[in-house]
């Protein structure tokens, strides 16, 4: 019995890792480009008191053993990369992605890889995102500059007031096989592990990457409706599990009570 | 002391057991593809405990690497010590676009072989339909078919954590001949629900209490007899 307490609190701090990944998912539900995370839960080991299955001594099998389970874990808390809604803007440097495929950044020295695509110009006239760190390979804007059109192919062209094309460059994309391996690091930055695979490069429209809308922004995926739901749900299950405790003590309780 | 001592000193052990599977079930609350766990108390002395492999209920999460399985059977998995059986689909992709369990364990076809996706596949435009053929989104012809396992019986399969059960040795494994269907985008919740097991939960307490109650009653009347008798 001292073990059910153990058990009943993996439950519980299992559904507190549940919450604090809802929680996290609420607090984002407009940051742009924003993916929500999912906790994948597992049972713990198993103690065998008896195998099922096992040989008996007359040659049969065990129909039924003795299991004890141990609790649950969390093990692994995933991204899920499905598509957010796309919010129109209307500002010419705001671009969503429309399929796969991340924008590479410059941060410092480290690579990053990001999905908000909330662009503009720095005092050098290069494409940068919210933070000031410039799109990778880097695109500069001519001066004298008065409209950009970026097509979905990624191709950018720079226009001046007389509608004569000052430049033509290329907005790359860039992919991963298991985008849920990626390691974010908050600021809407991610950068690639073993688990999700190296970048690979493309043009948008390419088989496997996104096209690119121009003077949109991709919204996060988060339904606020389904979090609330898994929050109720989660919070159940934690109070399940600490009604087991409370019922496990006053089990000790009363054995403890037995010598009166 | 009276034989009724022990039995009632039995029935709090047995109610003990009952508990830390109750816990068990209930720590499991959110865990996909998990398999309530029950205990039989057959007679005087002897008690097992059983895994019940009613179907649980689905539930969509929108997720294409998500499959649920409707039916009876199990997903075959190459873990590091050998073959495991599980009914939790919350599956993901490595690094070399294998098909994996959230352990990173490759999820086998129906001739045994882990499911390999072509590098440039993303996985959006992953496909899976009702009997387990995969789609990569860019061949016609599906790549794979979802291989699922079936047992003549379920009882003697060991649960061994991580969402998978171990076959006992010698048991006879089958290709699924029963029908079953596979959903993508959805995951198995637990086949108990809270109510239930707290239910359940509520009456081993009282049980275990009045077993402790026997055992008072007992030790009551023996000091009483002591008394009685040390007067005569």
């Amino acid at each position: 019995m001292i073990a059910c307490i153990w058990t009943a609190a993996t439950g519980m701090a299992a559904q507190q890792q549940n919450m604090d990944v809802i929680a996290n998912n609420l607090a984002n539900s407009s940051t742009t480009g924003f993916k929500a995370s999912r906790a994948n839960f597992e049972d713990l080991m198993y103690q065998n008191i008896v195998s099922p299955g096992a040989q008996t001594s007359n040659g049969n099998n065990v129909v039924a053993g003795i299991q004890f389970g141990m609790g649950a874990k969390t093990a692994s808390v995933q991204k899920v990369y499905t598509e957010g809604n796309l919010n129109e803007t209307d500002n010419p440097l705001d671009l969503a992605i429309q399929g796969d495929g991340f924008f590479k950044v410059l941060e410092g020295t480290q690579e990053v890889y990001t999905r908000a695509g909330t662009f503009s110009l720095d005092k050098d006239g290069y494409l940068c995102d919210a933070q000031g760190n410039r799109l990778q390979p880097e695109i500069s804007i001519p001066q004298g500059t008065v409209t950009i059109n970026i097509d979905s192919g990624g191709t950018l062209t720079a226009l001046d007031q007389n509608g004569k094309v000052l430049s033509t460059q290329n907005i790359s994309l860039f992919s991963f096989a298991n985008p849920a391996g990626l390691l974010s690091l908050g600021k809407n930055y991610a950068i690639p592990t073993a688990a999700s695979g190296q970048a690979q490069e493309g043009q948008p429209g390419m088989d496997g990457f996104g096209t690119l809308l121009q003077g949109y922004l991709e919204n996060s995926n988060i339904n606020v409706v389904q979090e609330m739901v898994n929050m109720i749900v989660g919070q159940r299950a934690y109070e399940a599990n600490s009604k087991v405790i409370k019922a496990a003590d006053q089990m000790l309780q009363t054995a403890n009570n037995l010598q009166t | 002391m009276r034989i009724g001592v022990y039995s009632a000193a039995l029935g709090s052990i047995q109610q003990e057991m009952s508990m830390d599977v109750i816990a068990n079930n209930l720590a499991n609350a959110s865990t996909p593809g998990y398999k309530k766990d029950g205990v039989l108390f057959s007679n005087y002395m002897g008690q097992s405990t059983y895994t019940d492999m009613q179907q649980g209920t689905i539930r969509k999460t929108g997720n294409p690497l998500d499959i649920a399985l409707n039916g009876k059977g199990f997903l075959e998995v190459q873990s590091n010590q050998g073959l495991r059986y599980t009914r939790a689909g919350d599956l993901t992709l490595n690094s070399q676009n294998t098909l994996v369990t959230q352990e990173g364990w490759p999820v086998l076809d129906q001739s045994g072989q882990p499911i390999q996706f072509a590098t440039t596949t993303a996985n959006p435009h992953i496909r899976i339909d009702s009997s387990g053929q995969v789609f990569d989104g860019v061949n016609q012809n599906p790549i794979a078919t979802i291989g699922v396992v079936q047992f003549a019986n379920d009882d003697q399969l060991k649960k061994i954590g991580d969402n998978c059960f171990q076959a006992a040795p010698g048991q006879a494994q089958l290709m699924a001949t029963k029908p079953y269907t596979i959903e993508q985008g959805a995951l198995e919740e637990p086949n108990f629900n809270i109510v239930e097991q707290m239910a359940h939960m509520i009456q081993t307490s009282r049980i275990f209490e009045s077993n402790q109650r026997v055992l008072q009653t007992f030790s009551q009347q023996e000091s009483e007899v002591t008394k009685t008798l040390g007067n005569v």
